[in-house]
């Protein structure tokens, strides 16, 4: 009775399978092949999964599930077998599940009583299904809730392929293509990601068991919002991660934890510590020592002042910071570039008031909360950028531009940056959108430090990313239409955030670095927004990477100046290190991996060494950075 | 008047089933499975469970009338027979499995 029934659902089941774009149907209409000897059962867990909106096939006999498998390639997204099966068993079915390269989650299951005598046969078994590539493995008697949920590690299975092509793409990508693609791709994990997310936080939070990363909270404009809220009511020195999360939870705030509400808390804090205490210089030496770190070392105090008073001041200064990273950057030479760059923070600074998600730059940060639009975001930090620094020649606008996006996307903290960066970007009319990618990720990563972002950074941020752009020559000649040199800004800006101190700035350096790796610069970008959307994964990775760029202030530094290295690791680093730099960052600084970012940023830094940079980063090499460290 | 007495009669028949332990809980998971798009779902499950018992029982029988009994395809049998009744929730049935299948390890074909 079994296989034809088998058969003839799975023709009718299948479909295309379409990587990108079918997680509009998630979580209805999931393909799911169940492979089992029993008929009853079968039709059981058929008719559950059925009501849950999944379509599914069944099927008896493993050969038969293998060869549809085979026959289509991207028919199933999901696969359900039985361990105790006569003619092959249900690991050597795993097996070669793999072999095929399919890569769809594959849950396997066990009737209960199959387990001998105690919970060690059981564990066995369990790592036994593991270990032969299972994402989970349940028990018989099969729940309807279980069941239900199948679809996460659908969308999990995605996301990990999704950056792991990221990574691959590496450099060579196709600049615009990959744009496309991955806002294609973003779209669809957003999408898909949100709704996973909107579903969990509205049930009890089943967290995976396959090999998935703790998902990270990215904190949204609405959630930064309703965080502030939060702590005004309670007073932001009363305020306690305790309370501020019970009072969000009554808010409807459902999926934080106490410490992502504490590193939140802290990010904020820094930030709110920084755009005050920024503010009483930030007339005056915002701009100048901006200006002077380009001569040297951007000046990189300065640049810490930039930050903060491009943050509080509304786009006056920042026509110095511009400059100051215009001329760091690449084209350098002109001040009035950096004063572009400045002039995008001072805005964002602007918009920022008081809150830290300085949601000014609308496009900007609107941008930035829809992770996804991260790319675009980025392009438009860059343009922002680069408006705001009439770069000389140098394609840094718009990386400028796009760093202040990135960091918009980067979350709330992004928020602020990004408006910091928005201002500076309106400066930079051209960001390639490639670059704004990568600013992106820089704003973000320069958000991500603290709450006081390093408006400057953000942006330098972004343009980092277009690390493609680095690789050009090391200038801010962003290899990417984007305006590497935007990179290079944000870099610079990064640094000089980083000499004030920013651990925040640490982490934009990270994430700068991480851009820059990403010679494949549009491929950094992209991977950051798609990353930064699929907060959980992506942005874990990438939080950590910027964390440990953020302790490692000296290695970020040099990996910034490693521009030309285009490291997937890098974008990953990056898109991690944005989104989550904004929740994350506190915790992330916490946590940081001195090690690891130390690391990372040697590797980058040697590889920014290879490459023939006639951008000098070393320039930027700031010595103080090594205090932050 | 009539539909209703037999209403109720089914509906002790399926609590004397339950208190028996014939019925577990999983029983209830199919009834709720079952809706108005799927009027007979349960009803479909256990012909389905049925049908393939019946189909086990012979062979189990077969086994059995062979001297000494295939203790090893007996058990297969039962195990099959474990997964099928606990699908449904036939509990009594399980458990008389489970039984049979210590019985299968012992070799004792008397039990």
């Amino acid at each position: 009775m079994e296989d034809v029934i088998g058969v003839a659902a799975s023709s009718a089941s299948r479909k295309v399978y379409n990587n990108a774009s079918s997680d509009d149907q998630i979580p209805e209409g999931l393909r799911v092949l169940v492979v089992d000897d029993d008929p009853t059962f079968l039709f059981t867990v058929e008719k559950m999964l059925k009501m849950w909106n999944y379509e599914v096939t069944t099927c008896t006999d493993s050969t038969v599930a293998l060869s549809m498998l085979r026959e289509n390639k991207g028919g199933f997204q999901i696969v359900m077998c039985d361990v105790h099966m006569p003619v092959m068993n249900g690991y050597k079915l795993l097996e070669c599940i793999s072999d095929l390269e399919i890569k769809i989650p594959v849950i396997s299951y066990m009737n209960i009583f199959d387990l001998v005598v105690s919970a060690d046969d059981k564990k066995d078994s369990v790592m036994k299904g593991i270990k032969h590539g299972a994402c989970d493995y349940l028990i018989k008697p099969l729940h309807p809730e279980v069941i239900k949920h199948i679809w996460r590690y659908v969308v999990v299975k995605w996301k990990n392929s999704e950056l792991e092509e990221f990574e691959r793409s590496g450099n060579a990508m196709d600049a615009n293509r990959r744009t496309a693609e991955d806002a294609v791709s973003d779209e669809s994990w957003r999408s898909s990601k949100r709704r996973k997310e909107e579903e969990e936080e509205a049930e009890e939070r089943d967290v995976d068991t396959s090999a998935l990363k703790k998902p990270r909270v990215v904190w949204s404009e609405n959630l930064h919002k309703q965080f502030v809220a939060a702590v005004n009511q309670l007073g932001i020195d009363k305020a306690v991660p305790k309370k501020i999360l019970e009072l969000m939870e009554l808010m409807n705030v459902s999926g934080l934890t106490r410490e992502n509400v504490a590193s939140h808390l802290q990010k904020y804090r820094l930030y709110l510590k920084r755009r005050d205490g920024g503010s009483t210089q930030h007339h005056i030496g915002f701009n100048s020592p901006y200006m002077c770190p380009q001569e040297a070392s951007f000046g990189h105090s300065s640049f810490d002042n930039l930050d903060i008073r491009s943050l509080a001041i509304p786009e006056r200064d920042f026509v110095m910071p511009s400059a100051a990273i215009g001329r760091g950057m690449a084209t350098l030479g002109d001040p009035s570039d950096a004063d572009l760059v400045l002039h995008g923070h001072p805005t964002a600074i602007h918009h920022l008031p008081g809150e830290f998600l300085g949601a000014s730059s609308p496009s900007g940060l609107d941008a930035m909360h829809c992770m996804d639009s991260s790319s675009v975001m980025m392009e438009r930090v860059l343009q922002s950028r680069l408006r705001g620094q009439s770069l000389s020649g140098t394609g840094i606008q718009s990386p400028m531009g796009q760093l202040v996006h990135p960091n918009d996307i980067a979350g709330q903290v992004l928020e602020r940056n990004l408006s910091v960066l928005n201002g500076r970007n309106a400066g930079y009319h051209s960001s390639p959108q490639s670059s704004s990618l990568v600013d992106y990720q820089m704003d973000e990563i320069v958000d991500l430090p603290g709450n006081a972002f390093p408006i400057s950074t953000p942006a330098d941020l972004p343009i980092l990313q277009s690390t493609d752009v680095f690789v050009d020559g090391g200038r801010l000649e962003v290899k990417d239409p984007r305006g590497f040199t935007t990179s290079f800004e944000t870099f610079s800006r990064l640094h000089q955030c980083r000499r004030q101190g920013y651990h925040e700035f640490n982490n934009v350096d990270l994430t700068f670095e991480a851009s820059q790796h990403s010679n494949g610069v549009p491929q950094n970008v992209h991977c950051l927004p798609p990353v930064l959307s699929h907060q959980g994964f992506a942005y874990n990775e990438m939080m950590g990477e910027i964390r440990n760029v953020f302790t490692a202030n000296k290695s970020t530094f040099r990996a910034e100046n490693q521009l030309g290295t285009t490291r997937a690791s890098s974008m990953r680093l990056t898109a991690g290190g944005i989104p989550e730099a904004s929740c994350d960052n506190m915790v992330f600084a916490r946590h940081v991996d001195q090690d690891v970012p130390m690391n990372i940023f040697k590797q980058q830094h040697e590889r920014v060494e290879a490459d023939d940079n006639e951008f000098d980063y070393d320039d930027y090499h700031y010595p103080s950075d090594d205090n932050h460290v | 008047m009539g539909s209703n007495q037999l209403k109720t009669q089914l509906a002790t028949m399926r609590d004397a089933l339950f208190k028996q332990g014939f019925l577990d809980e999983q029983f209830i998971q199919l009834e709720e499975l079952q809706d108005d798009a799927n009027p007979n779902f349960v009803e479909e499950v256990v012909t389905l469970f049925f049908r393939d018992s019946v189909r086990l029982i012979n062979s189990v029988e077969q086994a059995l009338e062979k001297n000494p009994p295939e203790f090893d395809k007996l058990d297969k049998y039962m195990h099959q027979f474990k997964g099928s009744s606990s699908s449904i929730g036939a509990a009594k049935v399980k458990s008389e499995t489970s039984l049979f299948r210590e019985y299968c390890k012992q070799g004792n074909a008397e039990g």
